[in-house]
């Protein structure tokens, strides 16, 4: 940190007039010393400063949990002149998405904290915004509800989402998977990851192709090189991830993990979302047409068959299990073939197992 | 068609903060006009007096900084996104509000428009840009345009006051709230509004003010006993001022249903044309304002000789004032003139404001049965011979007055107001 001049300190201290003296001293010394201890005096100086005069202007009845615009009264624009106030001050530079994203005072001095120790860095300057859900907030925007719903809270950052599942041992598919035994099926955990994906499709499809797709305007379309590792019993909590590979209306490609304490539990190179109004109105036919895709550059869009990877859950198999080693999980694809439209499958498509339908139609339909 | 009464007044002005300061200082001829500081300190600035709004101080654009009377409690929110023009209007449509007995109810309804005029705040758009150039766009106040743009007078009295129904900005130059007038006293005559706030506001400082300089249409005088001097001969240009004015303008079946005892004066008609001339000269032989004043008798139903006083626009320039002159040569026969003075020799000229405060200033005229003086004449202009300008008190208790407003681009309105009487 560049010591400041003494005119900086003098506008400095013409900027924070009306705070208190401990606060200016403290913003002071946090210019001079880059001292980060020196933060929350700031903060919390500079929001007093700006509270409404009938709101108690002593903060210190607050604690990190105290929400700024429910229980101190500020407003979005008093907010904002916090906001100034505080850049004006530190130095840091605060951007509208992650000015919205904070409410409490501890996010506050979280924030600050964070931008003013990864300001020089290139790399952390402007890392992905993260977005964070509850696991409410998800289950608010996701189709699939209890008891087919296998996520906590979620992040999603630029390409990558992110959740996690505990399983309790009371789920109802653990009663005959299977006898004394309570394995969580794998197609499952690979459903926990699809629906992972799907969160993804809903929350960033519009911000990275322009299409805003409705919740019910998700489908599973298919999925390759699906490995299952390790069994999933209960008290485990697995994590979830899955990096978008390539968006293109009305397919996203996903690669997909799930980990449980950093062990691999299962994988999946290539886990294929149709989306979509056009897709939806094409599946909800009585017979199904495949879907039709934009001939679009997603490589390896028009995969021929879904491969659900639930065979090898199927078997209390010992990992590591490819699931290309079960009859059924073996993929074929032509990477040299120009995707056809014709061949891309939909779910539901006649002659599916049971098993098979019940997913895609938790999936979206 | 309906009548439209004026019902309540609040003044913050050069010559009071309220109706009976003004009044005490058009009966004795007190100016508002002083020797300012800012201008004379100021090498660059070849301007020595203004019309100063008394009580208010803003010497930063940071509102926290600004000082005004205690009269009402000002929340955050509510300064935050105003200029001075904006507190002015604020502290006045409290008090017309007060003055016409108006309920929260009242005020809050479809029924109850408003109609602002303001050129907007050089002040703060100069301030705010310069933060802008300096700190960049991201660190500007985020209040900067609502409180530099003439829009802002409505944009911050609209929510204050809960308004509901017609609202107009007007941006007509010094005929802006004559323009609010006359719209207002439509909108109630026709029937659509029962009641319509008029708002003129202007700032007061050096960027409201100064720019004028530039094409020497201020006066240089240094004694505020001397100028402002409409129709002298000596007159060398205006001198600003700036503040608040608000009239309430209401249906008389509306304010009486709602059991008004006082009527400050009733809106008989107005009148408004554009001289089609000169960026910012009238037409020398007032062709323009003369067609203003011959259709507001029109629309007001009097005849030229019904008419007692015209409260002038005459800002004390040299083209204007003649131009004026020869507007009321034109309207009224010879021998039929009204008695005419300009009280912006008191006020100095507040641009925008200029209509409603004056037509504030006819209300107490009529009401309180006196006519103001054109004050600082002591070589009245040969020009005027045969306009009986009121250089010296007259015992009239007028009951048909006129006000003339013209603005930069040949813009003139005039309105026709009545004494009340049951």
């Amino acid at each position: 940190m560049v010591p400041p001049t003494e005119q900086e300190i003098i506008a400095l201290r013409t900027n924070l007039k009306r705070c208190t003296p401990q606060t200016i001293e403290a913003a002071v010394r946090f210019r001079t010393t880059g001292d980060l201890t020196e933060i929350p005096t700031v903060v919390y100086g500079i929001i007093e400063r700006h509270l409404p005069a009938e709101h108690s202007r002593d903060l210190t009845q607050a604690n990190d949990d105290t929400r700024l615009i429910e229980d101190l009264g500020v407003d979005s624009l008093t907010l904002l002149e916090i906001v100034l106030s505080i850049e004006e001050t530190t130095g840091i530079s605060v951007e509208n998405e992650e000015l919205r994203e904070i409410a409490t005072l501890g996010q506050v001095k979280a924030f600050i904290a964070h931008k003013i120790t990864t300001a020089g860095d290139p790399k952390a300057a402007k890392p992905a915004k993260t977005r964070r859900y509850t696991q409410l907030e998800v289950g608010m925007r996701l189709p699939q509800q209890p008891p087919f719903f296998f996520l906590e809270d979620a992040e999603i950052q630029g390409k990558i989402a992110r959740s996690s599942y505990t399983i309790s041992g009371k789920e109802y598919f653990l009663e005959g998977h299977f006898k004394d035994n309570p394995v969580m099926p794998a197609s499952l955990v690979f459903e926990a990851l699809g629906q992972v994906a799907c969160l993804w499709v809903l929350e960033c499809a519009l911000e990275h192709i322009g299409t805003d797709v409705s919740t019910n305007e998700v489908l599973f379309a298919s999925m390759e090189e699906s490995h299952f590792y390790r069994r999933a019993v209960p008290g485990d909590r697995l994590d979830l991830e899955v990096e978008m590979i390539q968006v293109h209306e009305p397919l996203a490609v996903f690669r997909g993990t799930a980990t449980r304490n950093g062990e691999k539990v299962a994988h999946v190179e290539r886990l294929v979302l149709a989306f979509g109004p056009d897709v939806v109105e094409h599946l909800s036919k009585r017979e199904h047409p495949p879907v039709v895709a934009e001939p679009g550059p997603v490589d390896g869009a028009a995969v021929p068959a879904v491969t659900p990877a639930d065979s090898a859950a199927d078997l209390p198999v010992v990992p590591p299990t490819s699931a290309e080693d079960t009859p059924k999980g073996k993929v074929t694809r032509d990477d040299h073939a120009r995707p056809d439209p014709e061949d891309l499958v939909a779910i539901g498509e006649s002659g599916k197992k049971p098993q098979e339908d019940e997913f895609d139609r938790n999936f979206g339909i | 068609m309906r009548r439209a009464v004026i019902t309540g007044l609040g003044f913050i002005t050069s010559i009071g903060n309220n109706r009976d300061e003004v009044l005490r200082s058009l009966r004795t001829a007190k100016t508002g006009v002083e020797v300012y500081p800012d201008f004379v300190d100021d090498p660059l600035v070849p301007i020595s007096l203004l019309g100063t709004v008394k009580g208010f101080g803003f010497p930063s654009i940071d509102f926290e900084d600004w000082t005004f009377p205690d009269t009402y409690k000002m929340a955050r929110e509510l300064l935050r996104p105003m200029a001075p023009n904006t507190l002015y209007a604020y502290f006045a449509m409290r008090q017309a509000i007060d003055d016409a007995g108006l309920t929260t109810e009242q005020i809050s309804n479809p029924d109850t428009g408003l109609m602002t005029a303001n050129g907007g705040s050089m002040y703060m758009t100069y301030k705010n840009f310069h933060q802008f150039e300096q700190r960049g766009v991201m660190r500007s106040p985020p209040m900067a345009i609502i409180n530099g743009i003439p829009g802002s007078l409505y944009i911050n009295l609209v929510p204050a006051f809960h308004i509901k129904g017609a609202t107009l900005g007007f941006s007509s130059a010094c005929s802006s709230s004559s323009h609010a007038l006359g719209t207002a006293v439509d909108l109630v005559r026709s029937g659509k509004q029962k009641r319509v706030f008029v708002i003129g506001a202007e700032d007061c400082n050096r960027y409201s003010v100064v720019p004028f300089a530039g094409v020497r249409a201020l006066s240089v005088q240094k004694d505020p006993e001397k100028a402002p001097c409409a129709f002298d001969r000596k007159r060398d240009g205006f001198v600003g001022t700036g503040g608040g004015a608000v009239l309430v303008v209401e249906d008389l079946d509306a304010a009486r249903e709602r059991g008004v005892t006082r009527i400050h004066a009733e809106v008989l008609g107005w009148g408004q044309s554009s001289d089609g001339y000169h960026v910012l000269a009238s037409a020398p032989d007032g062709s323009g304002l003369s067609r203003a004043m011959v259709q507001a008798m029109q629309d007001a139903n009097v005849q030229p000789s019904e008419v007692e006083y015209i409260n002038a626009h005459a800002t004390s320039t040299p083209f204007g004032d003649s131009s004026e002159i020869n507007a009321v040569k034109s309207a009224f026969p010879e021998g039929q003139r009204p008695l005419i003075s300009s009280t912006k020799s008191l006020t100095g000229h507040g641009l925008s404001l200029a209509g409603a405060m004056e037509a504030g200033f006819c209300c107490l005229s009529l009401k309180e049965g006196f006519v103001p003086i054109s004050a600082h004449i002591t070589d009245l202009d040969p020009m005027c011979e045969g306009v009986p300008v009121i250089t010296k008190p007259v015992d009239l208790a007028p009951k048909i007055v006129m006000n003339n407003s013209s603005g930069f681009g040949g813009t003139n309105v005039s309105v026709v107001l009545k004494k009340w009487e049951e």
